[in-house]
């Protein structure tokens, strides 16, 4: 028996060894330790021995079942990593060449102006509200202390489309609208799409605002002052200069210019900042008390202050885009840089 | 407005300035100076005046303000004139029948002047300032309206038939011949200078020609005046005449200045052109403008700035700019505005004028404290950013287009009809002329550039308004829309995978991923044909019972009108009719605790019958149906003509217990039951 053991042994060593795949070795296994297979039919031919041979002899038909499971398990893991190997061969791919990309949009750079700038105002405690495009003259101007006639009219040159309904020129209606209709106190923004009659490389007959407003008592001038020092900080960052200049707007009294240094020379004096280091980004001040009188607000009560940002020109100076009239282009080669 | 400092250097010492500090300077107290310029060793600044400082449109303007805050000394010109001639009451007389229009007339006479040119320094003087050099006296009504900003006319004396004047407004249909040739139409609410006969000069405008100084002028008839500024903004802005005397008068002028600036001028004329001047100056004042005070607080000031301004410096400042304060009876502050400051007439004025030159900078910089105000999400703000996320999240770009448009391009697409849309009066062109009624010209011609610019796979959305023309409402009604363009291939090109040009199912799939991602759940599509869109690719997007707008592919006539190649689709959204959807709270749905049963159902459909029919009839029929999926369409070899085979994957499912292959089975029959006996469709 132990001879047969030996040779059944020596056979399915070499076969082992010999075997180049899994597949192989499975045939070998079922071979040898199959239902059938030779080392099982050994096993099962014990019981024809005599009760003297058989310890011995099932003892050598065992180890050889253990040695023959042994090197079958060896050489299936050694099979498998090399197979493993060469999958991870055959499936090795340039890598450098292009992703397939997902097509991603873009987002308007004036959008995304607009609602960074809606975001800092908003952190400050301000609310959005909107308001019409088509506007009557009373809200564009009378209200506002613009009265017919008035030289100030000239400082926004107005698309008519009739007598008394113009484009709105501004996003100030909406702060009018606004306090008729609610007391405050009010912090208020309203960003939107605005209308002059004007066009060249830093104007577009179309553009967009946004306008804000805020109205309680004791509002001061040094209010004003601290909430676009805050909006310059967070939107040019912290060490901007800004400047507070007196400046005249029919609507506000005082009425300031607010400038920052200049973003491209810094401060030194460039063809950006005609060499004065410095650049307007808002015009600002504390309300008209005709503003106040047309809505009706107690002047000695309440106080407060008006704002308005141009979204194009902001965006122009952060993205360093030179004209303006690239924005309402829409070429794909400039939405994508966005 | 130019100002050259070797001017201003004659009424305020500046020796001790340098331009670029002194330009800062005059920034930083509101006139703003906008350009810096070396002209023959002057320095010339380019102010800009902003329309309530009508005062500073002149060097003595400008030089008060400079010694305001340096608190110098001003000097004023000198305004002497010797007299020698003929008592002017004997040579003229000014008659002003329209005090309204011009409150003030000041006038004075010379005899024997000499037209000539003028010294070099003048005539240099002018030049460097923008203002063309005519003859010593046209240069000395210049030099004076540069100088004091008081707008002077000259009257060639013997060219004045009854050698008078007449301040008239216009008869309708009165003609007059200006000093540039041009022949002016004129109505009633014109303002005239007249002689004699008829009208000589558009007060406060322009001269006439028929009155004009020549070269053998020897008598001259000076003019300075006080116009009303409404009357001379409306002619001004009618005849579309603009010039440095209207600029001045229609932003208001010194009732109180004009006898100074005759005198001056004068005094000018007689010395750069000889001849004497008359005894005397007319001098017609129907209007007289009385003390003008305005009372101020001093705590207001605090209350307004936000800063502590010692009743001195107050008191120092108003002081400096002419304003003169005082003291009442009872304590109470007011200051007395002089004639040439046309802008101050309230408290926040006199406050303004302190904190100029208090500076602007010396105020403290504080937030607001005030009541807490909440916060309200806008939420019309909100769902518009959603919704750009998703359509940038499927390639989409956002355009911003002109919201007035060409008219011809809403014909294009068969938009007109109906009322007409909103026009402009004033457009910058044709191309821009009126407001649009839809998003889709604008994209489809960000389309076209982009093509034109060889980038022809583009997907582009816009959000904004159209403006509906009604007759029922005021002007229009403004809607906000989403539109979208897709057209091209519809991946990206690449090395990897075949390129596909894109095709309806596209731009459907957008909106429906749109809707989705907004959690609008009621969702459906109803055929329609719109002039713009191909027949049978087209049709509204149904919003529950509500459309809410048109999808589809473009016309080949658009597309090839717009110079699109290939396919090209589109849609364009209500955005009202999407937010009152997504307004609805979403709730949740338990997770099932069941599996599902997959049966899957090949049919055979005859024609016009649509996915939709199928699948209504479906869900009709099915009572554990849980989803349906169609996961092929064939209309190959061995389906009849018409035909097609629709293959749908069909889910069971009940939340109580796991269904039975019987039960399913029931459903099954009865899904196909209804499908033959409704919808003519047998299964395959």
């Amino acid at each position: 028996m132990k001879n047969k053991v030996d040779k059944l042994l020596k056979e399915a060593t070499r076969a082992i060894t010999a075997a180049a795949s899994s597949r192989e070795l499975d045939d070998i296994r079922v071979r040898y330790l199959g239902k059938k297979g030779d080392i099982t039919v050994l096993l099962k031919s014990l019981g024809q021995l005599s009760p003297e041979e058989r310890p011995s002899a099932g003892q050598a038909v065992n180890t050889g079942r253990k040695i023959v499971e042994k090197e079958l398990l060896e050489r299936k893991n050694d099979i498998e990593s090399a197979e493993r190997e060469m999958k991870l061969q055959e499936e090795q791919i340039d890598i450098t060449l292009p992703g397939v990309s997902f097509r991603r949009g873009h987002r308007h750079p004036v959008t995304r102006v607009m609602d960074e700038v809606i975001q800092i105002f908003t952190g400050m405690g301000f609310s959005v509200r909107e308001g019409p495009e088509v506007e009557s003259d009373y809200y564009n101007f009378e209200a506002l202390n613009l009265p017919k006639n008035h030289p100030a009219r000239d400082m926004q040159d107005t698309f008519y489309i009739g007598e008394d309904t113009v484009l709105r020129t501004h996003t100030s209606p909406v702060q009018i609208r606004t306090m008729e209709s609610e007391t405050p106190p009010l912090r208020i923004i309203s960003p939107g799409k605005v209308y002059r009659v004007d066009y060249d490389v830093s104007h577009s007959p179309m553009f967009h605002q946004v306008e804000g407003f805020m109205v309680d008592e004791n509002v001061a001038f040094s209010d004003l002052k601290g909430t676009f020092v805050h909006f310059v900080n967070q939107f040019f960052g912290e060490d901007t200069p800004v400047r507070f200049r007196p400046s005249f707007f029919p609507f506000t009294e005082p009425s300031a210019e607010v400038d920052i240094g200049c973003v491209m020379c810094s401060g030194k004096g460039c063809r950006l900042c005609s060499s004065t280091g410095w650049i307007e980004i808002l015009g600002s001040g504390m309300i008209h008390p005709e503003v106040f009188r047309h809505v009706k607000y107690d002047k000695e009560k309440f106080s407060g202050f008006a704002f308005g940002i141009g979204i194009e020109r902001v965006a122009m100076l952060r993205y360093g885009i030179d004209d303006i009239r690239l924005f309402f282009e829409n070429d794909m080669r400039f939405l994508e840089q966005f | 407005m130019k100002i050259s400092l070797e001017w201003i250097s004659e009424f305020v010492d500046i020796s001790d300035k340098e331009p670029g500090l002194l330009a800062d300077d005059l920034t930083m107290i509101g006139l703003e100076i906008e350009g810096i310029e070396e002209v023959d060793g002057d320095t010339i600044l380019e102010i800009s005046v902003t329309p309530n400082r009508p005062d500073c449109l002149s060097h003595v303007g400008v030089a008060r303000e400079i010694a305001a805050l340096y608190a110098r000394d001003l000097v004023f010109p000198d305004t002497g004139v010797a007299e020698s001639g003929s008592p002017v009451e004997a040579m003229t007389s000014i008659e002003v029948e329209d005090p309204e229009g011009c409150p003030r007339y000041s006038g004075r006479v010379l005899e024997g002047v000499t037209i000539g040119p003028s010294p070099e320094k003048v005539s240099r003087r002018l030049e460097s300032l923008g203002v063309r050099s005519i003859n010593n006296v046209v240069d000395a009504t210049n030099y004076v309206l540069m100088e004091l900003g008081q707008p002077l006319h000259a009257f060639d004396y013997h060219r004045l038939a009854e050698n008078r004047i007449v301040i008239r407004k216009a008869l309708s249909g009165e003609v007059l011949v200006t000093l540039d040739g041009q022949e002016r139409k004129l109505d009633p609410e014109d303002l005239l200078i007249c002689d004699g006969l008829g009208s000589i000069a558009l007060a406060g405008i322009m001269g006439g020609e028929n009155s004009e100084v020549q070269e053998d002028t020897t008598d001259l008839l000076l003019e300075s005046a006080c116009f009303d500024p409404v009357t001379i903004r409306k002619t001004s802005k009618k005849l579309g005449l603009s010039t440095e005397a209207s600029y001045r008068f229609e932003r208001g002028t010194d009732p109180e200045g004009t006898l100074l600036a005759v005198n001056r001028l004068a005094r000018l004329i007689n010395k750069w052109a000889g001849g004497s001047v008359c005894a005397g100056a007319v001098d017609v004042h129907p209007r007289v403008e009385g003390e003008r005070t305005v009372p101020f607080r001093m705590g207001r000031i605090r209350e307004l700035l936000g800063v502590e301004i010692s009743e001195d410096n107050v008191v120092s400042i108003l002081n400096r700019l002419a304003l003169e304060p005082g003291k009442g009876k009872k304590n109470e502050w007011s200051v007395t505005v002089p004639g040439f400051r046309r802008d101050i007439d309230r408290e926040e004025d006199v406050i303004e004028e302190v904190a100029r030159h208090f500076g602007y900078q010396r105020i403290p910089v504080t937030m607001p404290a005030g009541k807490t105000v909440p916060v309200a999400i806008n939420y019309r703000e909100k769902l518009l950013g959603q919704t750009r996320s998703i359509l940038e999240g499927m390639g989409y770009s956002e355009a911003i287009t002109y919201s007035f448009i060409d008219k011809a391009h809403l014909s294009d697409l068969g938009l007109t009809g109906g009322p007409d849309p909103v026009k402009l009066m004033n457009p910058l062109s044709e191309e821009m002329e009126v407001m649009r009624t839809s998003l889709l010209p604008g994209l489809l011609s960000t389309v076209q550039f982009n093509a034109n610019r060889r980038m022809e796979d583009v997907r582009l959305y816009e959000i904004g308004s159209v403006f509906i023309p009604c007759t029922s409402c005021e002007i229009s009604l403004e809607r906000a829309r989403i539109c979208g363009v897709m057209t091209g291939l519809r991946g990206t090109k690449t090395w990897y995978r075949g390129m596909e040009e894109s095709d309806f199912f596209d731009i459907k799939g957008a909106v429906e991923g749109l809707l989705e991602g907004l959690g609008i759940r009621d969702v459906s599509f109803q055929e329609v044909e719109m002039p713009y869109l191909q027949p049978g690719q087209s049709g509204w997007v149904m919003v529950g019972e509500r459309s809410a707008g048109p999808l589809g592919t473009l016309h080949p006539k658009i597309r090839e009108k717009y110079g699109i190649k290939g396919w090209a689709g589109c849609f364009e959204l209500e955005l009202d009719v999407l937010e009152e959807e997504t307004r609805a709270v979403r709730s949740y749905t338990s997770i099932p605790r069941y599996p599902e049963v997959l049966r899957d159902l090949a049919l055979l459909v005859p024609p016009g019958v649509s996915s939709r029919d199928i699948e209504t009839a479906i869900r009709e029929s099915g009572k554990n149906l849980s989803a349906i999926q169609l996961f092929d369409l064939y209309d190959g070899k061995g389906i009849p003509e018409g035909h097609r085979s629709l293959a749908y994957s069909l889910a069971f499912r009940s939340n109580e217990r796991t269904l039975t292959d019987e039960e399913v089975d029931v459903d099954l029959s009865n899904i196909v039951k209804t499908l033959k006996t409704k919808l003519g469709v047998k299964v395959r």
